[in-house]
């Protein structure tokens, strides 16, 4: 938990619609997706894969290519449009004010350039200063991410370091800036659980520090446990619950969001009987009628098969979009 | 009774290539596996965990005899296996089989299910029925149904999940007595891991199944082993049953990778003692002195920078290689 978040949303995304056309289809990954992030919030998008989680966090960076198509939304950051600002000033906002870190460090380090350079390279191109200062301030970085000796760090080559040590120069460059938001797309899963621990830790201490928000997408229930505030749970390109991490965890009201917590095997409690999800994650370029999840739910309805559940809010800030809860 | 599996102080070491400039006398070693000893009984369910590189893959493959190990010896009902003649390797290889993490690459995807399905019963001549009846017969056991349709479907054709369905199908066709699973679930949602989690304890309880279960999730090891190996660069470094290490964690290493595994309640996950370990797993090159998990370990003493620990029984059947196990 980061502590105290204030009430200014800084980012508005409002039934975002991102679309892929493929040969087969329109293929719909995020279809109509409402999420705000407040500022000091650490805000959790939980969901398995292909549920859209990861277009989301694409989309909200601009980052969708052919095929794919932002078809419908909002997208404000601090009550600016993102979808009508020019590629141009995009690029300021990229890195400077949002900034991202990738599951997969290495695809997004270029392996002919030192990790300093690159890390210098956004210092110098954000905030148009020196050569000199911005090699000091890259070395500070490093040394801040807990990396061992900084300045031989500098020269090297992304191939010369671990995935862990990878992982903390990407975290090192998105907050090169201190930009006012961090989307960290499962920052930690390719990683081992101990260095997962280190990579966590250091994310929240930072954000903590510099008082940046958090949008952390993951697979992972137990992440989100420990260092989100609120969390969003996806299923297949719809949000289907929200709510503060205690709502979430301690009165989940989706069937879906029920089933996953109770799929989850933790190491500090023994379960005799495995529970699961029947079925599979629809196919979205023809996802069911009505409510996506409804083929899988046990509670499904007559009425979850024609017309969508909308997602209402049944209590202070938890959000459900399912019939079962419609009376309460 | 004699144990089901025996293996003793296995080593697996790689020479590492260096480049073509260096003219180094003396070849550098991967210890890749570095005196690894356990054994299984028939029936009993057996996790090894560790992090990547502590060697966990490199000694299942060892078992299976993929690769033969540079020293120490693997015991099957008794006998070494790497002394086996052919007509008694041909027996292993009908009762010890694999399933492999990804099924992508383990799958062939120019054959059908029903193919690859089929392959194992011709190759070991089964008799009696005909090899198709039984395929169809194994795709009910996995759950694949209907059984005629998913025999003629290509590894594409399927989800993760009914991928990974089809691996467990080859594995317990020809009704093994050993199962060596690397990973089975690891790239699988949670939702769907649960199935087939599910499934490989059903068959286990139908057929008898003995299970080695490679894996890096603790909280899968929990609730499927009955005992567990914590690896640690290419050593043992606790064994014990599921309860006894959970609970009463003896190695520093195992107590670090429990606290810092998240558990999914905001409660207990925020309430729990903080204990975040420092650096990451050494290089399985230049070996730390001493204990190998000494530069990492929040306890080291002056003797554990001496000599290497060897796996010691401190309490019935929990095993631990540490100078100065915890509480």
């Amino acid at each position: 938990m980061i502590g105290k978040q204030s009430n200014e949303i800084i980012l508005h995304v409002q039934d975002l619609r991102t679309y892929f056309y493929l040969r087969t289809g329109i293929l719909k990954a995020v279809d109509g997706v409402t999420i705000d992030v407040h500022q000091r919030e650490a805000v959790g998008l939980v969901g398995e894969s292909g549920c859209g989680k990861s277009v989301t966090a694409f989309s909200i960076m601009r980052l969708i290519q052919t095929p794919g198509k932002i078809v419908e939304g909002k997208i404000l950051f601090k009550d600016k449009s993102l979808l009508d600002l020019t590629p141009r000033s995009m690029t300021q906002v990229r890195g400077q004010d949002i900034s991202m870190v990738f599951q997969d460090p290495m695809t997004y380090l270029n392996p002919v350039f030192t990790v300093g350079n690159q890390i210098m390279e956004t210092i110098q191109i954000h905030r148009h200063t020196e050569k000199k200062e911005a090699k000091e301030k890259t070395i500070e970085l490093l040394g801040s991410t807990g990396l061992p000796d900084p300045e031989k760090v500098f020269n090297y080559f992304p191939h010369q370091l671990s995935g862990g040590m990878r992982q903390r120069i990407l975290i090192a460059m998105a907050l090169s800036c201190n930009p006012s938001l961090l989307i960290a797309d499962e920052p930690t899963t390719a990683l081992d659980v101990t260095v997962q621990a280190q990579i966590l830790q250091l994310i929240k201490e930072t954000i903590q520090q510099l008082g940046t928000s958090l949008l952390l997408i993951t697979h992972d229930l137990g992440i989100v446990a420990d260092t989100c505030d609120t969390v969003y749970v996806m299923y297949a390109g719809k949000i289907v619950e929200r709510g503060t991490v205690w709502q979430i965890f301690k009165h989940p009201l989706h069937p879906y969001t029920s089933g996953l917590l109770e799929c989850v095997l933790s190491i500090d409690e023994f379960k005799k009987e495995i529970k699961t999800i029947e079925g599979n994650v629809p196919y979205l370029i023809n996802p069911p009628s009505g409510c996506r999840y409804r083929t899988r739910c046990p509670f499904a309805m007559e009425k979850c098969g024609t017309v969508e559940p909308p997602l209402i809010e049944i209590e202070d800030g938890h959000a459900v979009a399912c019939y079962l809860h419609e009376a309460d | 009774m004699p144990h089901l599996l025996e293996v003793k102080d296995l080593r697996k070491q790689y020479p590492l290539k260096g480049s073509f400039l260096s003219f180094r006398k003396g070849k550098k070693l991967v210890h890749a596996v570095d005196g690894v000893t356990f054994n299984l009984d028939e029936g009993e369910t057996l996790g090894l965990v560790g992090e990547s590189g502590c060697g966990k893959t490199t000694t299942a493959k060892i078992i299976l005899r993929l690769i033969e190990p540079t020293s120490g010896s693997v015991y099957y009902k008794g006998k070494n296996i790497f002394k086996l003649k052919r007509s008694e390797m041909y027996d292993y290889r009908q009762e010890v089989k694999l399933i492999f993490q990804d099924t992508y690459a383990s799958l062939n995807p120019r054959m059908t299910v029903g193919e690859t399905l089929k392959r194992q019963f011709t190759l070991h001549a089964v008799r009696g029925k005909s090899a198709k009846e039984e395929v169809l017969k194994l795709l009910k056991t996995v759950g694949l149904t209907p059984e005629k349709t998913f025999y003629n479907r290509y590894p594409h054709e399927l989800s993760g999940g009914q991928r990974q369905r089809v691996a467990v199908a080859r594995a317990i066709g020809l009704k093994p007595k050993l199962v060596l699973a690397d990973e089975p679930v690891s790239a699988l949602d949670i939702s769907i891991r649960g199935q087939i989690l599910k499934l490989m304890k059903q068959l286990q309880h139908d057929f008898q199944l003995t299970y080695i279960f490679v894996t890096h999730h603790l909280g899968v090891v929990r609730s499927l082993c009955d005992r567990v190996a914590v690896m640690y660069l290419g050593r043992v470094a606790e064994l014990a049953t599921v309860d006894d290490l959970f609970e009463h964690p003896l190695h520093p290493y195992t107590k670090d990778i429990m606290l810092a595994t998240p558990i999914p309640d905001p409660e207990r996950s925020r309430s729990r003692q903080r204990m975040i370990l420092s650096g990451e797993v050494p290089s399985p090159i230049d070996l730390p002195r001493g204990c190998r998990f000494s530069p990492r370990c929040p306890y080291v003493q002056n003797d554990c920078l001496e000599k290497e620990p060897e796996l010691i029984e401190l309490r019935t059947g929990h095993f631990v290689a540490c100078y100065h196990p915890l509480e």
